[in-house]
């Protein structure tokens, strides 16, 4: 697996974990344990997020490394490691 | 913490009863602590009840993405 894929599955990971553990502290809002645990993962997956953006572009359009150009419709697009215009047939 | 008692918010506490934990009432972990069975001690007809779930551990996360919880109690 190369690095791209490997770091999307990270990033994949640890924002399922933060949705399991939001889902959790929803019913244990005073789970002193469970909060230090989603302050855990949730950087973790910032700063993974962070290391694939700064490499691969933008995740999202609302990260924006460079203000005079907009960078999210760059190729490939996050869930498309082989890039979008390579597929298409003009 | 003021009381040792209260473990950091919720845990069993094994002086009153396995099936009970220490909560605090209010959602900022603040106010007044209260005692929360994991199941109901009296149980109504026609009532669905799930036990109060008590924080152990989670996997790590890409474990846990391949099973579908971070909650080892909770893989079936």
């Amino acid at each position: 697996m190369d690095e791209q894929t490997t770091l999307l599955e990270q990033i994949m990971a640890y924002d399922f974990a933060l949705y399991d553990l939001q889902l959790f502290l929803d019913t244990h809002p005073s789970d002193a344990n469970a909060l230090r645990d989603y302050k855990m993962a949730l950087e973790q997956s910032e700063n993974l997020k962070r290391q694939y953006q700064a490499k691969y572009g933008p995740l999202t359009p609302r990260y924006l490394p460079n203000t005079t150009c907009w960078q999210w419709i760059n190729d490939p697009w996050p869930w498309d490691p082989k890039g979008g215009m390579n597929n298409v047939v003009l | 913490m003021e009381n040792p008692n209260i473990n950091q918010g919720l845990s069993p506490n094994p002086a009153i009863s396995p099936n009970v934990v220490s909560i605090y009432a209010g959602n900022n972990c603040t106010g007044e602590v209260t005692m929360i069975p994991v199941m109901p001690v009296r149980p109504e007809l026609s009532q669905a009840y799930v036990p109060y779930q008590i924080y152990n551990r989670i996997m790590p996360a890409q474990e846990a993405l391949k099973k579908g919880t971070v909650f080892p109690e909770l893989v079936k």
